[in-house]
């Protein structure tokens, strides 16, 4: 059952790219839960939230792992993530505009730079706002102009989206 | 909405690229940290310090979307709140306050009586007590709204916000680490002698556990 739930989690969100990992990964998630479950002695109940959590800081550890050593190339993972690849320019391109917009964000001021960053991760205005704890309208005034400032830093490094 | 324009999903896309040739850094959270900020679940402070490590390093930004997507994908039963906006879930709240203070203001013309903190939560729900008396007039130039947790406790974090008697949004402050904020002078320019202003208070406990205060009231002088 605990497995199951853990499968089930990881399988949710795991990345193509690690199709061959996804049961290490459940069973070091799987592992995790039996060594707390250990440590209390078989007392402890494991409510969905924490196995998901589990299994998510699984996944992320065995991401960064793989990073860290360069074990995944650019081409084994676009050549999973899409029907057709991006040709070689293309990808340099959108490596160079990605390395820009970077690079960009680290000079605007901070309360812009966490709206558009949270915009960017593909999060919503409103989401941004949440997060934030900022009202809809600072949070909307803060990607506003910080897409903008993001824009004016990508021209001035010759970079357009 | 006028954040949204053509070149952004190109942008997305860029950015979320560049996790593929990326490696992480020295100081990358662990990821039940991350797990909680993209949930909504961890202090605004702790949440822009990890957005902050996001926006330089593309294999943390890969790790926030994926716990955004298992968010989405989670059970419902195995999902936590994400925490709603602060000032939105204020609000219902402290029209209610705002209505207690106003219906008071009528009943004290018929029968003179101390008046009582004016409130949106029972006490028993409180964990953040005011340390000012029930309606105490505050000069403008020095305006410090002082707290403190109860039962007392180390290492809470607090975010603060305050509103007019009309719930006009006045000024808000997080992060903060002392039970104390001064309102600054220039917020509170515009309104006459006497003016009530509403107060409330968010601790974020070092687990991600938040406490919220009842609305509190003061006059400015």
């Amino acid at each position: 059952m605990l497995r199951q739930k853990l499968a089930r989690a990881v399988g949710a969100v795991c990345p193509s790219w690690l199709a061959d990992q996804r049961d290490d990964i459940v069973q070091v998630a799987l592992i995790r839960v039996m060594d707390v479950r250990r440590k209390s002695e078989g007392e402890r109940e494991f409510s969905s939230s924490y196995l998901w959590r589990t299994a998510y800081s699984a996944l992320v550890d065995e991401i960064r792992r793989l990073r860290r050593r360069q074990e995944v190339t650019l081409e084994e993972e676009t050549s999973t993530h899409e029907a057709v690849s991006p040709g070689p320019e293309q990808r340099a391109r959108g490596h160079q505009i990605g390395a820009g917009i970077r690079s960009c964000l680290g000079h605007l001021v901070r309360p812009r730079r966490l709206a558009v960053t949270l915009y960017l991760q593909g999060h919503t205005v409103p989401q941004v706002a949440r997060l934030l704890g900022w009202s809809p309208k600072r949070a909307d005034n803060l990607v506003y102009r910080g897409l903008a400032d993001l824009r004016q830093c990508l021209t001035e490094k010759g970079l357009s989206p | 909405m006028k954040a949204e324009y053509d070149d952004v999903d190109a942008m997305r896309q860029a950015f979320a690229a560049l996790a593929a040739t990326a490696t992480p850094l020295d100081d990358c959270p662990e990821p039940p940290r991350l797990w909680a900020a993209a949930r909504g679940e961890a202090s605004p402070g702790e949440t822009r310090d990890l957005i902050d490590h996001t926006a330089s390093c593309p294999v943390c930004a890969e790790a926030w979307r994926l716990a955004v997507r298992l968010e989405d994908a989670a059970p419902a039963s195995g999902r936590q709140p994400v925490r709603r906006p602060a000032v939105a879930q204020w609000w219902p709240a402290a029209a209610a306050a705002a209505l207690v203070v106003a219906a008071m203001g009528v009943y004290q013309l018929r029968e003179p009586a101390p008046p009582p903190v004016p409130t949106l939560r029972s006490a028993a729900e409180a964990g953040v007590v005011s340390d000012l008396a029930a309606d105490a007039v505050l000069p403008r130039e020095a305006c410090v709204l002082a707290w403190h947790p109860e039962p007392a406790r180390e290492g809470l974090r607090y975010a603060v916000q305050v509103t007019t008697d009309d719930l006009r949004p006045l000024v808000e402050a997080d992060d903060l680490a002392a039970p104390r904020f001064e309102v600054p002078a220039a917020a509170l320019a515009e309104l006459p002698p006497g003016a009530r202003i509403l107060w409330r208070v968010e601790a974020f406990l070092p687990g991600g556990r938040r406490l919220t205060s009842e609305t509190f009231s003061v006059r400015i002088e």
